[in-house]
Formats: C-alpha cells, structure tokens, sequence
C-alpha cells in the first residue's frame, strides 16, 4: 500500500487549524545580495524561528494533539532523537498535558539534552545506533504506557510538517520550486503533498549531505540503501540518516523531484555563514546545507524558469559554543 | 512634557516626514517576543529587530533620510558625503549615498572589523583610516571635507539623522501600541534623541555601557565628561563613545528618563548568548546590552506598572569569526 494514499491536502490543513494557536507563522526572508550573486529570487522560510527552535514543534504538536483527542489517550509519549523531535515532542506533550520520554544517544551534546530536559522531559540514554535508538524506545513504551511518536515516518507527524508548505504558499504564491533538507524525509513529504494539491506546477527538491545518494535510489525507484541503518559523516547534525523512512519513501518517489542536491560539510558551512552573516539568523548545519543547495553550481545550470526558489532555513538548534568554523569550542 | 517639544528642532512632523521619504527603501522590521524571557524576567518583552534591517543595523535609516533631504535641498551643489564611524554609520551612510547616487568617503578608525570596512566599500563608498580615538576621526574627516568638498552626515548630531532613527518609534508603536518603556542602548545618542523625540507619551528609558555616566550628567543636568571625548572600554564597539552629542544631550535630557541602566562585557556577552541561544538572531555586543538591560536587577525591581517593555535589538553586524565567547581562530 502507497503512503501517498493516507495522506491528503486535507489532512494537512486540518493539522493547521489544529496546530494553528501554538505555532508561529514564522517570517519569510530575503536578501537582495543573495539574488544577485546566484541569479534568481529566493525566499528564506525561518523555521529556526518557530517554537522549539525547528520546523518539528509542528509535526509533533498535530500527532499528540491527535492521540490526545483519540478514544484512549496515552498515559504519555516516547521517541527516539538526537534532538529537534525529541525537544518538539517533549514540548507538544507539555501542552497537551501528557507525560514524555525522549530516547537519546550517549554522545548527544549536553545542551540539547538540557533543552529537552527543561520541557519536563525524561532522558533515557541508549548507544548511539539507530537500532538501539528504536529498541530502548519500544521497551520504554511497553513498560511506561507510552505511545511511540516516530520523528517522520507517521501520517500525523507529516501532515504537521506539510503545514509549512501550505503556509509557505500562502505567503509566496509565486514560488516555482522548494530546497528542503531531508534526514528521514517526513518535511519533504509533508511539503510534497501541500505542493502537489496547492500548485502542481511546484518542484520540491530534497538536498542531502553527501553519502545519502538518494538520487540514486530515486532513478532505481529502489532502496538501495545498506542495512542496518546507518548515520552519515556530516557536520549537519540533524540530517545524519542515510535511509528515507518506510512510510516517507512511496511519497518521495512519486511527488519529489529525482534531481537531488548533494552538499559538502564545507559548502554546508558556507551556507551557515551566510546566514550568521549577512541574514543575521542563527541556523543549525541542517539549514546551512539547503543554503548551500541555492548557493550551488547544479542550481545554477537549471532551468531559468525557476526564477523564484524558497529554502528551508529548518532549524536554529546549533550549539553556539561550538560553531563549526571555529577550530576549539567556548571554555566552559 | 508636550510644551517642551515645542521648542526642540526635532518634531514629530520632523520624523513622520522622515518616514514618508525613507520607508520604502527600508525594512519594516519585525518585533520579536520570547515566553521564556518573559516567565523569567516577569514583564512581557517585545524586540524590535533592527539586526534585520538594511545594512544590518538601525543606522540606515538617519542616514538615508539625512542625504535624501540633502539631495532635495541642494541639488546638484552636492558632490558628496563623508562621516566619521565605527562601522555601522559608515556603512549606513555608503549604502545610502549609492542610493542616492551620491560619492561617499568614510573614515573609520584602524581597529574596526575588516568585515565592516569591507561591508563599507561593498557600497562603493571610499574609506579612510584614522587613530581609534574621537579627536583623529574628527581630525581626519573635516581634512575630507575641506579637501573634496564633501557635506559632513554625523552619525548621531544632526537633526535629520535623528528624524530618520525616530521613524523606529513610530513603527514600534504601530506594531506594539500598549508598550509602557522602551530600552535603548546609547552612544552619541541619536537613536534615542529620535526616539524620544516621536514617543513622548512614552518613557524611553537609555541602556549604556559601563564607563558612560551618562545618570550622573543626567541628574545634574550637565555635561561631566572630560574633554576631549573618549572611548569606553567595551566589547560593544558600536556605543564606545562616551559622550552624548552636543544636539542630542538637551533632548535626552528633557525627554529621557534618568534612571540609565549600566552593562558590564560579562552582561553583554549574556545578552548576546541569550538571542543567538534562545532567539535564534545574529546580534552585536550594543544590542546584547539592551537585553542585558531587560534581564537586570534595575528593571525587575522598577514600577511594576511598566507591563509592556520594548527591547531595541539595534543591530546584528558582529563578525562571526570573533564572537566574544569564542575562542579567536589563527588566520
């Protein structure tokens, strides 16, 4: 069965009216000298703005405003994260008054876990594979009574991602195509979806750090990907998986562009710089690779009748005593 | 308070002028607001965030409206414009001279940032250098002056730049109308002379880093500072200058409240951490000062009657490879 099927526009605009209240509409930014130097009109979505820090304070809000609305609702719930779902979940299940554990890595940094920690969640370490992330959350959830939120690959984690889509629409009408950094692929398909519905003739690209090799995939129409699942090398983070999800893979496939942006860790951190720089947002390594996507030479050689181009800026969660472009860290 | 205003040369018909002539080439800046501040500091916080505007601070909009209402006044008897600046007026001034298409010659003391002085000659403005002290800048730019017969646009001194600056009240009051004080952080005093000057139902109340003594001449009335003027010893290069104009000195003094609230680096570096962190906005040492304001003892012990405070985040343009809490790279 296609995920594609589960998840409609609809779905998406009712995780709007759902969300609506609790999220920001976050702002839409420009900069007259990134047009000029790379030749288009881009439009900067500031989802390092919304709650939480990261676009994921809209995926986890409609599914534990869902569970809580639902015929049983959870004592509470759990997940597994390195960190943006784990602090958007954390806080959704504040709002809606529900308990939450977060499954983390041993080598997460401290300031994210605190981050989680002050939403009133609780830490449970396991190691850092994504076998034991999905293990030491399946256990926590049986012995607890927990509902299990995956960070991508649920309908309602999409539909609430899809959201941003429909909202980046709302405020650039005009838009011809969309960079989105993609790790398990729930915001590309949640945008996918608005986009194919709202205006078909939008082109939503995926932009990967190098090693994802999802173009690959997508012209196989395979997973082609090892098992078990792996992280890739790359400072971003956020966007460290290798594989797209299950339910996430059948939407990408058919709604997404098989053209991929594939970026380095030195190019990602050019596109954070600029962002630090000359926009004056602080951005996580995950949205300093969609800047790199607009700043690249394949954009570049495309079809000039993309003339307006918008970009994910998808997380502002950067540890600012560890900026990349610095060699040692803040003393502490 | 009103009967006063009278008197001064900055009225707010001054200022909404100043708007008419400047609003569309600028950014109506977004304010920006923070539960956590506000559970943790017990008023509700609003900032505006000139770190976004053109140019990366505030000062863009004194100097466009200065040069506009030069070129309308003067036509072609002027060949170009020139100023003294640590950086964000320079830059400020370059971009509005281009715009203007006007030649523009900055002088900008030797230690300033490379990324500012680069950011100046990205507008085609010329720059030159000068001593790091108020006396060589002056020196060195009526030297330009006299030489190229260049009109002098003061970073803060001059009337229609304190128009221009004040067109950030009027916007703030639109977007916020119950605000009850507004911070401003304080160098020559332009921004807040403006401020005051288009918000005098308001209580502007100054932000100043540690050196200024800005209270004591406020409550005496008078001008303490020795001569001839210094800097402060700040991380907040952009409000290192301990004066406050002689223009904009009697507006403050009328117009301002006289409680200052005074900063430390330490201060500054937490305010700074707290909108990079927290925020998520690229700010420089004079705006992390302002909220370093918000989050002091000062303000929580003042009227709690002051609900609504509004923060101005006066600009963004630090250099990224030199954030004050971390460590300088070798080049």
């Amino acid at each position: 069965m296609s995920g594609r099927l589960t998840i409609t526009v609809n779905d998406i605009l009712k995780a709007k009216n759902r969300i609506h209240s609790c999220v920001h509409t976050t702002p839409v930014f420009t900069s007259s000298t990134f047009d000029e130097s790379y030749g288009r009109k881009f439009y900067f979505k500031a989802e390092n703005l919304q709650k939480t820090g990261s676009f994921k304070a809209r995926g986890a809000l409609n599914a534990v405003t869902l569970l809580k609305e639902g015929e049983s609702p959870p004592k509470g719930v759990v997940t597994h994260s390195s960190g943006n779902h784990g602090q958007a979940l954390a806080w959704a299940a504040r709002m809606r008054g529900l308990q939450c554990a977060v499954v983390a890595p041993n080598n997460s940094p401290n300031v994210k876990l605190d981050a989680i920690r002050e939403y009133g969640a609780d830490i449970v370490i396991c190691d850092p594979t994504p076998t034991s992330r999905q293990e030491t959350c399946d256990r926590i959830g049986r012995e607890r009574g927990f509902h299990f939120v995956p960070p991508y690959d649920h309908p309602d984690v999409i539909a609430g991602q899809g959201t941003l889509g429909a909202e980046f629409l709302e405020q650039i009408p005009e838009l011809d195509a969309i960079l989105v950094p993609t790790s398990g692929g729930g915001m590309v398909s949640g945008i996918a979806i608005a986009a194919k519905a709202l205006k078909p003739d939008l082109k939503v690209f995926i932009v990967e750090p190098n090693g994802k090799d999802v173009e690959k995939c997508l012209r196989a129409g395979e997973r082609l990907w090892p098992n078990p699942p792996r992280f890739l090398e790359t400072i971003a983070d956020g966007i460290r998986l290798q594989q797209l999800g299950h339910v996430t893979w059948p939407i990408i496939r058919e709604l997404v562009q098989k053209d991929v942006f594939s970026v380095t860790d030195d190019e990602i951190m050019k596109g954070m710089r600029f962002a630090f720089e000359r926009m004056k947002l602080v951005v996580e390594a995950a949205s300093g690779a969609g800047i790199a996507a607009a700043m690249s030479e394949r954009l570049r050689q495309m079809d000039a009748g993309l003339r307006h181009v918008g970009v994910i800026l998808c997380g502002g969660n950067t540890d600012i005593d560890r900026l990349p472009w610095y060699p040692t860290p803040a003393h502490s | 308070m009103a009967s006063t205003l009278n008197g001064f040369p900055v009225t707010l018909d001054d200022v909404t002028s100043a708007r008419d002539r400047i609003l569309r080439h600028l950014h109506y800046t977004p304010v920006l607001t923070s539960s956590t501040f506000d559970s943790k500091y017990g008023r509700k916080f609003y900032f505006k965030a000139e770190n976004f505007q053109k140019t990366g601070s505030f000062k863009s909009r004194g100097a466009l409206n200065a040069v506009t209402k030069l070129v309308e006044e003067k036509q072609e008897r002027v060949v170009g414009v020139t100023t003294h600046s640590s950086g964000n007026h320079g830059q400020a001034l370059a971009w509005a001279a281009q715009h203007c298409g006007l030649p523009c010659n900055v002088i900008v003391p030797r230690n300033t940032p490379t990324v500012k002085i680069d950011a100046i000659k990205g507008y085609g403005a010329d720059v030159t250098l000068c001593e790091p002290n108020p006396t060589s800048r002056a020196e060195t730019c009526a030297a330009i002056c006299s030489e190229k017969n260049y009109v002098y646009i003061p970073s803060a001194d001059h009337y229609d730049v304190m128009a221009g600056q004040g067109t950030i009240a009027l916007e703030f009051l639109e977007q916020v109308p119950m605000l009850d004080a507004i911070l401003v952080a304080a160098s020559a005093g332009g921004m807040v002379s403006g401020i005051a000057c288009a918000a005098k139902q308001l209580k502007p109340e100054i932000k100043k880093p540690f050196g200024k003594d800005l209270e004591r001449c406020l409550r005496e009335g008078k001008r303490l500072w020795p001569e001839p003027p210094q800097y402060v010893d700040t991380i907040a290069e952009g409000i290192r200058i301990q004066q406050l104009g002689k223009l904009a000195f009697p507006i403050v003094l009328s117009l301002a409240e006289k409680e200052v609230f005074t900063t430390t680096n330490a201060q500054i570096v937490e305010g700074m951490r707290f909108a990079f962190e927290r925020m998520k906005v690229v700010i420089e040492g004079a705006s992390g000062a302002v909220i370093a304001a918000a989050m002091s003892k000062r303000l929580r012990r003042m009227d709690g009657r002051l609900r609504h405070v509004g923060v101005i985040l006066c600009g963004g343009n630090v250099d990224i490879d030199h954030i004050p809490w971390l460590p300088t790279r070798e080049a």
